[in-house]
């Protein structure tokens, strides 16, 4: 138990250490460390004969050749082509590049699947295509098939706004109350008109027009 | 950069336990074959008496030094040096030259392992 305690606290750390893309969309290299730490750390977790160490040091020399390549991917294009690849344009102007889709060992059948769960069903309402690094396809409708956003119809703009949440599951949040450009005085103004303490509050939240998202905490 | 440093700090600390790891186990290693190489000639010479003794004192070295070495190498080979030194002050005497031989050959095998050899590594 102490081992595989010990092995899976280094594990998180190593992920975080890594970053969030880890957890996200991941480039060649990135998926690879992953694999990598989830069998390295597995065996001396299941296998009381292995020292410790011998599950740790790799774990260690991976996190660290992790480290390094991803500053030096980010700082040096050659590395980053290296790791990564290149992104692959494979629609252009509604017509399919077969040369870069041969290049890219992807068959029509998959590129028409990647384009579906875009809800693309024509390949000439597409401006351009690009297969990244990561797998994902992104595509760019032409204009004419693009849908229509509230300035093309005329319609009222309300301003959009990003939501700070004040008081989440009863815990006043102060970086969120001050990043809105409020205060406790308000806080416990808003609090009082309701009646309730923080600590009865499921979710307070504010976006940047003044509009307040209010969910009471259930008994 | 801040991620560089921290990766390039961890590797040096890599890559000086891997130093520090090869010479405790090569050290501690010879330090409990030593007295075995001597039970070894003694045996050859024919005192029977003086190699058990002296096995005897390596296997309170090998005592001394194995929870380090059970840290840093597998603990099968751990566990199969303390049981041969524990067998050699029971072991009939047309046995004791064989198995004295045979337990420091799996000594010099332990520090030979942590050494980056074509061998090691491939």
């Amino acid at each position: 138990m102490i081992r595989t305690a010990a092995l899976y606290g280094l594990l998180i750390l190593a992920v975080r250490l890594m970053g969030k893309r880890q957890v996200a969309e991941m480039e060649p290299a990135e998926f690879v460390v992953t694999m990598l730490l989830a069998n390295l750390a597995s065996v001396p977790m299941q296998d009381n004969g292995l020292p410790l160490l011998s599950g740790v040091a790799p774990i260690l020399t991976v996190l660290a050749l992790e480290l390094i390549l991803a500053v030096l991917a980010m700082k040096l294009l050659p590395v980053r082509r290296l790791l990564n690849g290149v992104p692959a344009l494979l629609i252009r102007d509604g017509r399919i590049d077969q040369r870069a889709l041969a290049a890219s060992r992807v068959s029509l059948d998959e590129l028409e699947q990647k384009l579906r769960e875009k809800d693309v069903f024509d390949c000439a309402e597409v401006a351009c295509a690009i297969l990244e690094t990561d797998g994902e396809l992104t595509v760019q409708l032409r204009s004419a098939h693009q849908p229509a956003e509230k300035g093309d119809v005329g319609a009222p703009l309300s301003p959009a706004g990003l939501y700070y949440n004040i008081v989440a599951d009863g815990v006043v949040l102060p970086e969120n109350l001050r990043a809105a450009g409020l205060d406790r005085a308000w806080l416990r103004a808003e609090l009082a008109r309701r009646g309730v303490r923080a600590r009865d509050v499921f979710l307070l939240a504010v976006n940047e027009a003044g509009e307040l998202r209010f969910v009471e905490r259930e008994r | 950069m801040k991620y560089l440093f921290i990766g390039l700090a961890l590797a040096g600390l890599l890559v000086v336990g891997c130093f520090w790891s090869r010479q405790a186990v090569t050290v501690r290693a010879e330090a409990v074959a030593a007295p075995l190489e001597e039970a070894l000639e003694a045996f050859r010479a024919g005192d029977a008496a003086k190699a058990r003794f002296l096995a005897a004192e390596a296997a309170v070295e090998w005592e001394r030094n194995e929870k380090l070495l059970a840290s840093l190498v597998s603990h099968e080979r751990t566990n199969g040096i303390g049981q041969a030194l524990e067998e050699l002050a029971l072991a009939p005497e047309e046995e004791l030259g064989s198995r004295l031989a045979g337990t420091l050959r799996a000594l010099r095998e332990l520090a030979a392992l942590e050494r980056a050899t074509a061998r090691n590594i491939f």
